[in-house]
């Protein structure tokens, strides 16, 4: 696999202190086109990113969202000539070592989209957020009629094309069933891999709360019902 | 009956500002029509014999007249805010797309 047509895209807001951890560990892995898109943080981001590393990025001048934020990113790397693009959470909680695998993976058996998977792989995850997302994988399936074992993992890989067919709405998190929706619709070939998340005290306090993903899950009905 | 006197007052308070703003800028005419017609509604209703809101209230199978605009205000109003919903998606998404632009054309230009 030739590294130089992957690009990566990483959502970024308010992780100054996390996310040159984030780049150095994709670099060390032979990433280097990464494309850092900075969703109006509060904090000195932006400024951080593009004084200390030689990724592109680029700066929503307010908070539109990680869906938004996403399209921005994989808008820029196709533009740069992107042949497959991940999608790669900025709070470190993602592993540049399941990279490799899920690109093999993609590239191998010709799927279209290649999602990690924190169930498949060896987790420790923490009680209150596996009853969070196994509630999330029923209802993806009733939603969206696909059954994953793991739904609103950050981490996915996928080729350019699919990146292009996706053509993401949502600007916030429904991105993410939005995501799973268009698989079923366009019907994409998709497989799930393996991945390792870490859960560190800093990523628990900024995933999703009960409360946001009840709002999630209602928005998703009323646009379903549109 | 006070309450009466006071949504009269109100309403002739809104409606001279309408008649005022016509008044500066002809071209609005048409996009305030609607608005002085249903404050104007509004206050003949108010204004109306008891008996006759009620007459109204037993058409509809509501009992008293006064539940008629009730409910007719706040089917109104729900279209309203539907409609305002709908226009506020709608510049989310436009907002998005121009944020989109800016960030992509600073990123250009810095090559």
């Amino acid at each position: 696999m030739n590294k130089s047509q992957v690009y990566i895209i990483i959502p970024l807001y308010n992780d100054e202190n996390m996310i040159l951890g984030v780049i150095k560990s994709l670099n060390k892995k032979g990433f280097n086109n990464i494309v850092v898109v900075d969703d109006g943080s509060k904090d000195r981001g932006y400024d951080v990113v593009s004084e200390n590393s030689n990724v592109v990025v680029a700066k929503h001048i307010i908070n539109r969202g990680q869906g938004a934020a996403l399209r921005t990113g994989m808008e820029i790397a196709i533009e740069k000539g992107a042949k497959y693009i991940v999608h790669f959470d900025s709070d470190g909680q993602h592993d540049a070592k399941d990279l490799d695998h899920m690109l093999e993976t993609l590239i191998k058996n010709d799927y279209d989209i290649v999602l990690g998977s924190r169930f498949l792989g060896a987790n420790d995850i923490p009680f209150e957020k596996r009853v969070l997302l196994k509630g999330a994988i029923v209802f993806t399936y009733l939603l969206s009629h696909i059954w994953l074992t793991d739904v609103h993992n950050g981490l996915r890989v996928m080729t350019a094309e699919t990146a292009n067919r996706l053509d993401l709405q949502h600007d916030r998190m429904e991105h993410a069933s939005e995501i799973l929706d268009k698989i079923k619709s366009l019907h994409l070939k998709y497989a799930e891999s393996p991945v390792t998340i870490h859960y560190t005290k800093y990523s628990m306090a900024k995933g999703q709360s009960i409360f946001n993903s009840l709002s999630i899950a209602w928005k998703l009905i009323l646009t379903k019902f549109k | 009956m006070v309450i009466q006197y006071i949504a009269s007052g109100i309403i002739s308070v809104v409606l001279a500002q309408f008649i005022w703003r016509i008044f500066k800028d002809k071209t609005i005419v048409f996009k305030s029509a609607f608005w002085i017609f249903f404050w104007i509604v509004a206050l003949i209703f108010i204004w109306l014999p008891g008996g006759m809101l009620n007459y109204l209230g037993t058409f509809f199978g509501v009992g008293r007249g006064v539940d008629v605009l009730i409910y007719l205000s706040i089917i109104v109003l729900f279209y309203i805010i539907s409609g305002l919903n709908r226009k506020i998606e709608q510049l989310e998404t436009e907002i998005t797309k121009l944020v989109r632009e800016i960030a992509k054309n600073k990123v250009q230009n810095k090559k």
